[in-house]
């Protein structure tokens, strides 16, 4: 028998949209300060419901899944820390990058030469790409949320093209909380997020992208697509517009770049894969 | 010194009867497959095309074990995408686990041949008993004359598993959970 909650539509879209939505307009309420852990609990939900609260086997995915949570909560330390720039910087992507070794090691571990080289620096390189730009962003809330919407789409889509709906569906659920942060932030405006939104968000996508790389079979040049999203925020004089406008505008560039990343999914998979 | 020491291994050899006759596990002809219910409609089958191990028999005794190496990402249902998402991290995940193997724990005797087989069955580092029940087993001498006589043993066994035990849970419920194993193995003596 299947139950509501056994659809992926559900489990990657409704369900952590709703969840991001209540925990959203809650902390708004009460603390919100913590208002961008919305995106977090969207995440989660979709990573409760797909994968359970197991971590046996303790696979490359729930390796991803337990990251971002502790992640998160190292975030939250980082964001009530009075820490400079460069050193906030530093320990992020210090954070980011050993959990993208930790999540990945299994399968470098059996590539050698060059071929070891590339997947170890090609993960450095756009996790910690992500990092810095999206930590770049955390006080320009609807940039943010608009390129964490965009990129875990992006991130979702290709990931089913290239043969693991499981990391699709994860990145879904990210996308949904960053959706319902998006929306709330059209009441909230300008509210800033902090890293508890901007590192969770860097994190689970650039680790999501890197393991449909080793995982499964995303090709090498979407996440080479996606790592531009966050160059949305330079677009130009959105700033001097209301909120509102300039959080669809963000949304509108974000969704050209995720477009283009899962067109060119489509063209590199030449048989893309599907419910089979 | 060393003569008696031989003497005595030999002397030990003597006694207790002679060595379990070793076999290697024939790739050509060792096929272990499944089945799984898809979305409830109808049975999939699929097959793991490489594998490799070993076989060590004493009829005498009426003793065995059996070890086999599986190659993951060998897996075939016949449909190419299909196999490309049962080797992704959904299933097998194959490029962090790329072996599945069978070690036998205990083997029981059915007259001459092994009737069945206890031993662990490990998916994705995860281990669980499995219990296979022999259906046919024949050892003979190999009869094609290139293969020169050479001692062969065949079987075919059959076991259930359900695939949530091993941490393969994607798709669940609409995926069936249970499975069941088939193993055709060929095993060549020496």
């Amino acid at each position: 028998m299947v139950s509501l909650l056994d659809l992926p539509e559900v489990q990657s879209a409704v369900a952590p949209l709703i969840t991001g939505l209540v925990c959203g307009l809650l902390l708004y309420r009460w603390a919100p300060r913590w208002a961008g852990l919305s995106l977090v609990t969207g995440f989660m939900t979709t990573a409760l419901l797909v994968n359970g609260v197991t971590i046996e086997p303790l696979t490359g995915t729930r390796k991803i899944i337990l990251a971002v949570m502790a992640a998160t909560v190292a975030a939250a330390v980082i964001d009530a820390s009075p820490l400079r720039p460069v050193v906030r910087r530093t320990v992020l992507v210090i954070i980011a990058l050993s959990a993208f070794f930790w999540m990945a090691f299994r399968v470098l571990a059996h590539k050698e030469g060059i071929i070891f080289w590339l997947y170890s620096a090609g993960g450095v390189v756009y996790i910690a790409w992500l990092v810095l730009a999206l930590d770049a962003m955390r006080h320009n809330s609807g940039a943010l949320a608009s390129t964490a919407v965009a990129l875990g789409i992006g991130t979702s889509i290709t990931a089913i093209l290239g043969a693991s709906a499981l990391l699709g569906q994860l990145a879904a659920g990210m996308a949904a909380g960053g959706g319902a942060l998006w929306l709330l932030l059209l009441r909230y405006h300008e509210h800033p997020v902090g890293n508890v939104t901007s590192f969770a968000a860097a994190l689970s996508c650039g680790l999501l992208g890197m393991g449909g790389i080793l995982f499964a079979q995303l090709p090498w040049q979407v996440p080479g697509v996606l790592a531009l999203m966050p160059l949305i925020r330079f677009l130009p004089r959105v700033r001097e517009l209301p909120y509102w406008q300039r959080a669809s505008l963000y949304m509108l560039a974000a969704g050209v770049i995720t477009g283009s990343a899962i067109f060119a999914a489509w063209l590199i998979i030449e048989e893309p894969a599907g419910p089979y | 010194m060393k003569k008696t020491v031989i003497f005595a291994v030999l002397t030990t050899c003597s006694i207790s009867g002679a060595w379990a006759d070793s076999y290697k596990i024939d790739p050509a002809h060792t096929y272990p497959s499944f089945t799984i219910m898809h979305l409830g409609f109808s049975t999939m089958r699929g097959s793991f095309y490489k594998s490799e191990g070993t076989l060590e028999l004493d009829t005498a005794k009426k003793s065995a074990s059996v070890n086999i190496t599986i190659d993951a990402a060998s897996v075939s249902t016949g449909f190419g995408k299909r196999d490309d998402h049962l080797r992704s991290p959904d299933f097998l995940n194959v490029a962090e686990f790329p072996t599945i193997t069978y070690k036998s724990t205990k083997v029981s005797f059915n007259g001459d041949l092994p009737g069945k087989v206890e031993g662990d069955l490990t998916i994705m580092g995860v281990s669980k008993p499995v219990t296979l029940e022999i259906t046919h087993a024949k050892c003979a001498p190999h009869p094609m004359p290139q293969m020169k006589g050479k001692e062969v043993c065949g079987f075919n066994a059959k076991g259930a598993i359900k695939r949530s035990d091993f941490g393969v849970k994607y798709g669940l419920p609409a995926l069936g959970d249970d499975m069941e194993l088939t193993f055709e193995v060929e095993a060549i003596k020496g």
